[in-house]
Order: C-alpha cells, then structure tokens, then sequence
C-alpha cells in the first residue's frame, strides 16, 4: 500500500466506492428531471388512486380517518411498483447495462445506486402526494412521526424492490411477475407502516401498539444486506 | 413437459456434475421401496393414533382430530421452505445443479403441504368458529408464505431458461425465507391488536395433554417421512428431466 | 358428533391430494424415462462413447 503523500491523500475504499454509488444514482436522476416521466407519471397515479378509493369506498370525513394509514400505503404501493418498473427500463432499452457491466465497479454499487434514485424519485411523489392527503382527509400526514414512517417505508420497499425489479426485468413477463414476487414479501412493511400510521395519526408520538418503527428499520437492513449480497447473482451472463 | 420435440437451447451441466444424474432408477428403487413401506406403515400408525389413541376433546368434539393433521402440515411446510432456503445458498455458492433440483422438488412439495394445511385449517375453522377464514396469526402467515412460493413456482415458470432460473429462484428462495420470521412477528403483533374474539386455540395452550401430543409426534413423522418420499421421487424426476435437455442438446449439436 | 362431515372431507382432501400428487409425479417419471431412453437410442453408439468422454450423465445406462 502506497504512503499517502501530504498533497494528494490516498482515497479510502469506502469513500470511492461511496462515490461511484453516487455517481450512478445521479446519472439516473439527471435522467429523470430531463424527462420527468416516472415522477410526473406516478404522482399523476398517486391523485388517481386516491380518487378512485373515494368512489370505491365512499367515505365520508369522518370515517375516512380509520382509513387513512390504509389508503395512503396501498396506494403508495402501488405507485412504487410503478416506479419500479421504470427502474431497469431506461437500461433495457437503451442497452446500456451490459456496459455497466463491463465497468470496473461492484455490481452492489449499481443495486445502492439504484435503491438511492428510487427513494428519491418516490420521495418528490410524497413531497407532494402527502399534503394532498393530509388535505384531502384532514389528517396531520406531515408530522415528522409519519414522514419518518413514510421515508423508512419507501427505504424498505425500494430496498426489496430493487432487487426483484432486476430480476424482473430480465424475464418475459416482467409486469406480472413484480407485484407476484414483491407484494408478499412486503406485506410486514404493509402492516408495519400501515400500523404506525395509524397509532400517529391517533395523537401519539411514535407508535405504541408495537415496535413497528424497529420492524420497518430491520425490515430495511434486511432487504439492503440480503440484496447488496445476492444482486450479483442476478446480474451474471 | 419437456418432451423429445422441444428445442429450448440450455447450457450443459457442468462436467462434474453431469456424471451425477440419477439416470438409475434401478438399484437406487430399493432405497425409495423401503421408504415407502415406512411411510404407509406410519401412516397407518398415525391413524391409528389419531382416531382411536388420541382422547376425544372435550369443546370441540370429534372435530379437533384435524388438528394433527393441520398442524403437521404447517411445520412440514417450514420444513420444507427450510429446505428450498438451505439448497439455494449451497446453489448460488457450488453452482452444482443437484443442490437447485432440491430447491425446486421442495418448492413444490411446499405449496402442497401449504394449501393442505390452509384447507384443514378452513374446515376446522368452520365448524368451530363459525367462519371459513380467521386472521389468526399462523394462518395468515402460512398464507403469505403460500403466496411467496407460488411466486417461486411462477417464476420458474416464467423464466426457462435453464441456469438464470435456477439463480433467479434460488434469490427469492434466500430473501422469501429470510422473510419468514419478520412476517411471523409483525402478524402476531398485528393480530394482539385485532384479536379474534374466539382465538383460543387449541394448540397454542401448553396444557396439551400428553396423548395429543404424542400423537401429534406420530402424525408428523409419518407426513415427514411421506415428504422424504415425495422429495426423493422428485428430486429424481428433475434430474432426469435436467438429463433429457442435456441430451437434446448434444442432439441439436450433432445437427439432427 | 354433528361436525364428522368436516372431519372425513378433511382426511379425504388430505389423503386425496397427497396421493394425487404421488401418482401424478410417477406418472411424470415414466413419461420421462421414456423420453430418456428415446433420446439415448438416438444418440447411438458413437456418440454415446463422445458423451461418455465428455462426462455425460447415463451414458453408463440406467
């Protein structure tokens, strides 16, 4: 190992490998503000589904409150399936994974990448999905409880979901099979989050009816360290 | 399903590996004869056990015999997803294809000892409860692991193409029951939230008197020895099948 | 007493489906082998002894 010299310091493993993962995450969201597609696509949804739950459920105010935690997840859900559907296709498209491939990196950076710009893109979606909601129902949607639950939810499900998204990509019927192979993995998310939201919006501070907020943080280590693990696998020729 | 006709292109097993295959049916059949013979004999003995040995409880009558049947079933199904978990590792780690065909053999052995179990559960539930369907915390949980390998038998399905689709499944094997135990716990701390008004069951009480449990042992290692059985037959069937791509691919080489 | 209806469908489900399958997975066993030893006459001789070198599998026959 070479001495660092006094002028030019020896970059660390980490902080490269931390760059890469942040240059990877950036190309994908600079992508994404040229276009806009999937934000803009998927916020569109967003409004959408909370519409079509108001026909479908038909709640007035009132009751709308019991129902909150599970309108807004589902309908979160759905978007980030959405969302990550989008994920691989500007790659499978364009043809370009096979040279990231190629590039002398660890493929785990490309999955963090991936996992980054997914939380960021479902991130601008809340920022104002979220409000509408907490307009829309008259609920405290934006008390730092829920958005903490809201950022450990959408950590998580980018976290599973960008894994099962590469896998997808590379079959034949990628549409169907992501929900199949997402959504029952998820479903502690789902009741973690839900929960949660339901015990905030019901005046407390954090959750009380259980340690939900642990379960969403090891649900997110989880799927991070079995993924960071396991993406090469998916990759290979 | 594969038959002579079909041309999918595959890669061929790895060199080791292919002197492997389990082309012999014959000597090995002595083994899978003997165990057979095991399993209907215990079998029989569960029976025995369940509708005579076993006292006849006093709430629920007659009907609480599905019970050992139900709940072998369940740990029969972990068992089985234990092993579908233990097999993918060793495959993403060998890449030695036997250890992918036992995945795939328990997968399936799996999801039918998991519907079973969620079938005897709704029938037990019906009489008892009153309902076809209780949210309680091992049935839902049972369920959603049903719904994570019927995804692996899709994906299986959708994925043909031979060694991908061993890695593809082995992933979701490894994350799918890595799952398991946080799925269990956030629908047991769900379900104390809601509980169901008649949730006393039967075999979450630890006065289990000593009759039922043994016989419970007996129809569990009666239905494990049937799934030995199933996995041996189907292990074989999978490496026989891995065997005629094998060979349909040594055809299309040679050009016919 | 009354409830007997629900205990038989459940053995007779159980039993039902289990053998079911046991039979269906045999009979996919010899549609198989039939396959196989198809697959291996085509082969024939030469061949087999190249598969044999390369390490291929029931070249020793089954």
């Amino acid at each position: 190992m070479s001495e660092p010299s006094a002028l030019s310091p020896q970059p660390s493993a980490l902080g490269s490998y931390l760059r890469v993962v942040g240059a990877l995450a950036l190309k994908d969201l600079r992508l994404e503000s040229r276009r806009r597609e999937t934000v803009a696509g998927v916020l569109v949804f967003v409004l959408l589904v909370l519409g079509l739950f108001q026909f479908a459920l038909d709640f007035e105010r009132a009751e709308a409150r019991r129902l909150v935690p599970g309108v807004l997840w589902i309908t979160l859900l759905f978007a980030g399936l959405l969302a990550l559907g989008r994920a691989f296709a500007a790659e499978r498209d364009q043809g370009t994974l096979d040279g990231l491939l190629l590039a002398p990196i660890d493929r785990s950076a490309l999955y963090l990448a991936k996992v980054l710009a997914t939380v960021v893109m479902m991130s601008a979606v809340e920022a104002v999905a979220l409000p509408v909601f907490a307009g829309v129902f008259d609920a405290p949607l934006l008390a730092p409880g829920v958005l903490l639950t809201v950022f450990l939810g959408t950590l998580g499900f980018a976290a599973a979901g960008t894994l099962f998204a590469a896998l997808a990509a590379q079959t034949r019927a990628r549409d169907v099979l992501l929900p199949l192979l997402l959504l029952p993995l998820l479903v502690p998310l789902l009741i973690g989050a839900a929960r949660a939201t339901d015990d905030l919006l019901a005046g407390a501070a954090t959750p009380v009816s259980a340690p939900w907020w642990e379960l969403l943080a090891g649900l997110c280590a989880l799927f991070l360290g079995a993924s960071v693990l396991l993406f090469d696998a998916l990759l290979e020729e | 399903m594969s038959s002579i006709l079909t041309r999918e292109p595959i890669a061929a097993p790895a060199g080791r590996d292919a002197r492997r295959f389990s082309a012999g049916f014959g000597k090995q059949d002595r083994v899978l004869n003997v165990l057979f013979v095991l399993t209907v004999v215990a079998m029989l003995a569960a029976l025995y056990a369940i509708f005579v040995y076993a006292p006849t409880e006093r709430v629920m009558g007659h009907v609480q015999r599905i019970f050992y049947v139900h709940v072998s079933l369940a740990w029969l199904s972990y068992l089985a997803f234990l092993v579908v978990f233990v097999a993918s590792i060793v495959y993403l780690w060998r890449r030695d294809e036997r250890w992918d065909a036992a995945a795939r053999a328990s997968a399936e052995i799996g999801v039918v000892f998991t519907t079973l179990f969620i079938i005897s559960g709704s029938l037990w539930g019906r009489p008892v409860w009153g309902t076809w369907w209780t949210w309680d915390a091992r049935l839902t949980t049972t369920a959603i692991l049903w719904f994570i390998y019927v995804a692996y038998l899709m994906l299986r399905a959708y994925v043909p193409d031979m060694p991908r689709a061993a890695r593809y499944a082995a992933v979701l094997g490894i994350v799918g029951f890595v799952d398991v135990p946080i799925i269990h716990m956030s629908v047991v701390w769900w379900r104390t939230l809601h509980p169901e008004p008649t949730v006393a069951r039967l075999d979450s009480s630890p006065l289990l008197p000593p009759e039922m449990l043994a016989t419970l042992v007996v129809a569990s290692v009666a239905f494990g020895l049937l799934y030995v059985t199933l996995m041996i037959v189907r292990v074989r069937l999978e490496r026989a099948r891995d065997e005629v791509r094998y060979l349909q691919q040594a055809l299309s080489l040679r050009g016919e | 007493m009354q409830n007997l209806p629900y205990l038989f469908a459940t053995y007779a489900i159980v039993w039902l489906v289990l053998f079911g399958y046991l039979f269906v997975v045999a009979a996919q066993v010899r549609g198989v082998r039939r396959d196989l030893d198809l697959l291996r006459e085509r082969l024939g001789d030469d061949d087999r002894r190249v598969l044999e070198a390369a390490g291929s599998p029931g070249a020793e026959g089954g």
